[in-house]
């Protein structure tokens, strides 16, 4: 019987998740950049416009999702339980 | 509805004419195709779009690797994450080996599932008779920083991972098309002999 122990190895980038659980809501900047940056790459007629057009794509992905994120909080916390309250 | 286009400033009948011609599909390029399809950015290169090819890939690729940084390797799971695998097989052959190094040098086979699986903080790799399999650790073992090769994303950290990675493949399949599909102004070049082109192609 081989018996061989794999190398142990403490936090790594890119293999071990990162433990940013309380600042999970701040991950969507980078990922809305990136698919700005992505996107407008293809999209951008002139390529002189394409820093602006990647910021504005940018702020239209978070004020979006921000506007999302409040209806969807107004239905959950407000409207629901005036609709249907939970009987205590 | 009529419209006149001519009474708009600006605004012509062969501005509208070139408006609907770039909407319409283009020229197939299927070198530019299967060069995009396996390099994010590489079929716009093969076209001599080099800036709009680099930007590209760093959008796809920071994505992808945005979301192996939050998730980890676990991130990209074809056996346990299939449907997400789907999407995130879209980004080409990166995703097919990253998922390899994760399936065959950080899983280990564990005789309860009958399967091979992610590693629980108490347990290491082990290799018996040449099949890497799970052996718990002991208390001394775990205090002198033994443990599984990788820590298992969980939770809505994995979910926004594996989305990033899921976002990196549909970007690329946008990217991928636009390689395949030349732009109108290329397009028009070619079919038009000894005409100039009735758009200037996109840098």
């Amino acid at each position: 019987m081989t018996l061989m122990i794999a190398p142990v190895l403490a936090y790594t980038p890119f293999v071990d998740a990162l433990a940013v659980h309380n600042e999970w809501y701040l991950l969507i900047i980078p990922i809305a950049f990136f698919i700005a940056i992505g996107y407008k790459a293809v999209r951008c007629y002139d390529m002189k416009n394409y820093p602006r057009e990647v910021f504005i794509f940018t702020m239209q992905i978070l004020i979006g999702l921000g506007i999302l994120a409040v209806i969807a909080t107004a239905l959950i916390t407000v409207l629901i339980p005036m609709i249907a309250p939970v009987p205590s | 509805m009529v419209l006149y286009p001519s009474v708009i400033p600006g605004f012509s009948v062969d501005t509208l004419c070139i408006s609907m011609h770039r909407s319409t599909p283009q020229k197939i390029d299927p070198v530019a195709g299967l060069a995009a399809a396996v390099f994010p950015g590489a079929g716009h290169l093969i076209r001599k779009r080099t800036s709009r090819g680099l930007l590209a890939c760093v959008g796809v690729l920071g994505l992808f690797f945005f979301g192996l940084l939050i998730g980890g390797i676990d991130a990209i799971d074809s056996k346990e994450d299939r449907f997400w695998f789907l999407g995130e097989a879209m980004v080409g052959p990166l995703t097919f080996a990253v998922d390899y190094a994760h399936q065959n040098h950080f899983k280990a086979y564990d005789h309860a599932i009958k399967s091979t699986r992610t590693g629980n903080p108490e347990e290491h790799r082990v290799q018996i008779n040449g099949r890497w399999e799970w052996e718990p650790l002991s208390r001394a073992q775990i205090e002198q920083g033994m443990g599984p090769p990788n820590v298992k994303g969980l939770g809505r950290l994995n979910e926004i991972a594996m989305l990033s990675i899921v976002l990196a493949g549909m970007l690329n399949l946008i990217i991928f098309l636009d390689a395949l599909m030349p732009p109108t102004g290329q397009a028009t070049k070619r079919s038009s002999s000894g005409r100039a082109p009735a758009t200037k192609e996109p840098s």
